[in-house]
């Protein structure tokens, strides 16, 4: 019983953060553009994410003549339950989250690659051409995305020689974080992120001045609310897990907080959200200051740039023993 | 005992997203796509060839990631080589096609 409560609270923090990051995302990203962004609802428009959740979760749903209604649903609502699922793996407030098992780093990519898929599927159960080639280029990204991601997390399996969350953030609170080991690797992460979440740059999948807004165009009502949801807490997801695996998540360099007392918790909170926060404020500037990649040159700054980069440095953490 | 809270955690969740998708308007009906009326069916997009590379180096790099992770206890000089060797397939990729701007 006490641990269903734990999940349920989990998921409510996780939708709640959710929805604040992509506020500070859209108010970050409007003041870069010298806008002021969302302002009306709540204080700084901060319940203005709420607000387009909860409008369209209230609007009808709209399906071309032709496409595969069943699987549109159950893409939509396993995209946000598989992220709520492995949110449950991210530990917020020390080194315990609610689930944690020696191997989960690997279950956490293996789920990620998954809810790619999803937007696969999506994509081409909506017979809408534009949907179709938004999944297609979907396909083609995910097939450059996954790996530097994927390589990036092999570096830090191969420092803290765990492929435990926990055992790799104790090996940190030891130490320094692991972005000192991996620069590459994290600079690796990043931009893989910002393409799996399918922000400027790369965001090719939806570039609405080609394809109106490509594997979600004919998406609607409660179905597209779910989709939303989904990528607000995929952004979440990446960014805090980004924190807890490369800069050290609730906790500070050589700064143990041996007694898990209630105040220490609250502390170490604060301290993954100030890390998380400032994941997302670089991905939003990075996405600010740059122009949409067409999908080839996506696939070739991976592959030719970020890959032997990501590469490079797990080789070199491999040969010098680093860690 | 993990496998049953992974279970029951999924479970839970599942039933969370599916009590708000319950929620929301459940008003349903279909539509001709966004072509301006006109009936279109799904398209198939064409692939080149450059995508079977790419596409087959994707699961051989992510093969290679769960071995490295796996393996990460006792790395050696054959992880080494096998990790350089992949990163040289690299080359084998072909050439892109200039594209007429």
């Amino acid at each position: 019983m006490n641990k269903i409560a734990m999940i349920l609270i989990w998921v409510l923090l996780s939708f709640i953060f959710a929805l604040f990051y992509e506020w500070f995302d859209r108010k970050v990203y409007a003041r870069f553009q010298n806008r002021v962004g969302p302002q009306i609802t709540g204080y700084k428009g901060i319940l203005q994410p709420l607000a387009d959740f909860i409008k369209l979760l209230k609007k009808e749903s709209i399906f071309p003549v032709g496409s595969n209604t069943f699987l549109i649903i159950f893409s939509a609502i396993s995209s946000v339950a598989l992220i709520f699922f492995i949110l449950l793996f991210i530990p917020l407030y020390d080194f315990n989250a609610p689930l944690s098992f020696n191997g989960d780093l690997i279950l956490l990519f293996g789920i990620g690659v998954l809810i790619d898929i999803l937007i696969i599927i999506t994509g081409y159960s909506v017979a809408c051409p534009y949907s179709n080639a938004g999944a297609a280029r979907e396909a083609e990204m995910i097939i450059s995305i996954e790996i530097p991601f994927g390589v990036s997390l092999a570096t830090i399996i191969a420092i803290s020689k765990s492929i435990s969350i926990k055992e790799n953030l104790i090996f940190q609170s030891l130490g320094v974080p692991l972005i000192i080991f991996a620069p590459l690797g994290f600079i690796a992460y990043i931009l893989s992120s910002m393409a799996k979440v399918e922000k400027v740059p790369f965001d090719a999948p939806n570039a609405e001045s080609e394809i109106v807004a490509g594997w979600s165009t004919e998406i609607s009502g409660r179905t597209l609310a779910l989709f939303r949801l989904s990528s607000d807490l995929d952004l979440f997801f990446l960014a805090s897990f980004g924190a807890v695996i490369f800069l050290g998540g609730p906790t500070l360099p050589y700064f143990n907080l041996p007694e898990l007392l209630f105040f220490n918790q609250i502390l170490n909170f604060i301290i993954l959200f100030i890390k998380t926060l400032g994941i997302i404020f670089l991905i939003t500037m990075i996405r600010s200051l740059t122009a949409r990649y067409r999908i080839d040159q996506v696939i070739k700054f991976f592959w030719k740039i970020i890959i032997p980069l990501a590469m490079l440095n797990l080789i070199a953490i491999i040969m010098f023993g680093l860690g | 005992m993990i496998i049953i809270d992974v279970l029951v955690s999924i479970f839970i969740v599942y039933l969370v997203v599916f009590i708000i998708y319950l929620l929301g308007n459940k008003k349903k009906r279909n539509s001709d796509t966004y072509l301006c009326g006109e009936r279109t069916t799904a398209i198939k997009v064409k692939y080149k060839v450059r995508w079977i590379f790419y596409a087959s180096l994707f699961i051989a790099f992510d093969a290679t990631i769960v071995l490295v992770a796996i393996t990460s206890l006792s790395l050696n000089i054959v992880t080494i080589i096998f990790l350089v060797l992949i990163t040289l397939s690299l080359l084998f990729i072909p050439k892109e096609e200039e594209r007429d701007e």
